[in-house]
């Protein structure tokens, strides 16, 4: 293992390490990650933007292809970087409403055709033929069956009723209602609890990779020495909370007389 | 004349966007797709004009040594980093083997993944917290709401599927919360803001929403 690999191995130790501390208080080991963070992400972002939209779509055609058509595109990209400067900013204008102008198109008819006609279809269930699979409830088919097609059914007309709000909300309305604020529940709450697993599952890989269970456990050169990969990268781990701790502490202390005497 | 002009393109390359719908002709295909594209490139571009605006805002505090210059001076640099070792490595910068050096593939192994990763899951603390303060079975809706979490939850993992006799139905119980109620609501809030979302493109192209044109 090279040089190179265990500072790697031992940034991103300091850095989840760094992250986590946030759950102690905010102090400047996170702050400094975050803006890490930060600037490596947008890097990153800026990048792939680069070699994804603009070298295929814009530079490569322009330059080898010497496509006239594509000049317009870089027409409205000079003026939408117009924005920047004080004098010229209302050109930018014209490229702003150009882009919401044709995702507004594309969304008008994209919506109206994915989305709700096909979230109309998809929640229409053949009954008569969930009852010939599945017949009323199915346990080994993951509760499949006709009572499954009308709590979906009548779920979905509830909760849209219940968002019908310029209707007068009167007894059965209100009842109706009611069923779609229920099954509102049961959906935030579903949604709530698998968000919260996939959050657990990250932290879980996360402690993986601090303890050195994301590798296998191949024996590995430190300078003269050979030793399990598990080993070092727990080493690593504990050494790295013990100075993140240690300078968290010393931080606090600088900071405590100056903001007593303030 | 700073509004009109926009307004009148953001009716006509509206309209056309939504001609496509109605006039399924290849030329007219190539028309709007080509559009499409050029939508897309501006779109980049203005991803590019908010990193420029995070320089020209965070540049100077760092010159001057202001507020959290050094949080600041961290950002600008990782950032300058990341830019000089994606361009250097160009197509090749995500190619297996190329963390073996120091280069993009490096950075985003060894910085950005673990980051993105931790802060990720630094949630999983904060709305675990955040749900045992709110999770009250103060009536029927709440009650429910606590229910439904709990049983994808805990039925999500091996302890509550090798419950003695009702494990597996109760792993049935929480697939069943949610492929039927949970499709329910949303495809009912997914009904809504459809509908929110063709009322809001009609009005951008018909001029009546002009907010994303700023001020005069």
């Amino acid at each position: 293992m090279d040089l190179l690999a265990i500072t790697g191995l031992l940034l991103s130790i300091f850095l989840t390490l760094a992250i986590l501390s946030f759950l102690f208080d905010d102090n400047p080991i996170y702050k400094f990650a975050e803006h890490l963070f930060m600037g490596v992400g947008i890097g990153i972002g800026t990048i792939e933007i680069y070699y994804g939209v603009f070298q295929p779509k814009l530079i490569l055609p322009l330059l080898e292809e010497h496509r006239l058509l594509s000049i317009f595109p870089l027409l409205l990209l000079v003026l939408l970087f117009a924005k920047v400067t004080r004098k010229h900013q209302d050109w930018a204008r014209i490229p702003i409403a150009f882009i919401v102008a044709a995702f507004a198109g594309v969304k008008l008819t994209g919506e109206a055709n994915g989305r709700l006609l096909e979230q109309v279809r998809a929640s229409m269930p053949d009954l008569q033929q969930l009852y010939e699979t599945s017949g009323w409830w199915d346990w080994d088919n993951g509760g499949a069956g006709v009572i499954s097609g009308l709590v979906l059914v009548l779920g979905l007309c509830a909760c849209l009723l219940h968002f019908y709000f310029s209707a007068r909300h009167n007894r059965p309305m209100r009842t109706i209602s009611r069923i779609g604020i229920l099954t509102l529940m049961l959906s935030f709450g579903a949604s709530f609890g698998f968000t919260v697993m996939g959050r657990i599952s990250l932290a879980i890989g996360r402690a993986e990779a601090l303890l050195g269970l994301d590798q296998p456990n191949t024996l590995i050169q430190l300078g003269s020495m050979e030793v399990h990969r598990m080993t070092a990268t727990r080493w690593m781990t504990v050494g790295t909370l013990l100075l993140i701790i240690v300078s968290i502490a010393a931080l606090r202390r600088r900071t405590a007389p100056d903001s007593s005497t303030s | 004349m700073k509004r009109t002009l926009p307004i009148l393109i953001t009716f006509v390359v509206g309209v056309i966007m939504v001609g496509e719908f109605f006039i399924p002709h290849w030329r007219y295909r190539a028309l709007t797709g080509e559009m499409l594209e050029w939508g897309i490139i501006l779109a980049a571009g203005a991803f590019i004009l908010g990193l420029i605006n995070l320089v020209q805002v965070h540049l100077p505090t760092v010159v001057q040594r202001g507020t959290d210059w050094g949080y600041k001076a961290v950002l600008l640099v990782s950032l300058a980093v990341t830019l000089t070792m994606g361009f250097a490595n160009g197509k090749e910068r995500l190619a297996s083997g190329m963390e073996a050096t120091f280069s993009y593939k490096w950075i985003f192994d060894f910085v950005y993944t673990p980051l993105s990763a931790t802060m990720f899951a630094l949630l999983a603390f904060y709305i675990a917290s955040a749900g045992f303060r709110a999770f009250r079975a103060r009536n029927a809706e709440a009650t429910l709401l606590l229910v439904a979490a709990a049983l994808v939850m805990f039925a999500s993992v091996p302890i509550g599927e090798g419950v003695p006799v009702i494990g597996e139905y109760l792993v049935v119980l929480k697939d069943w919360t949610l492929d039927v109620p949970n499709n329910a609501a949303r495809r009912a809030i997914f009904i809504g803001a459809a509908l929110g979302a063709i009322s809001t493109g009609l009005r951008v192209i018909l001029g009546l929403e002009r907010s994303h044109l700023g001020g005069e």
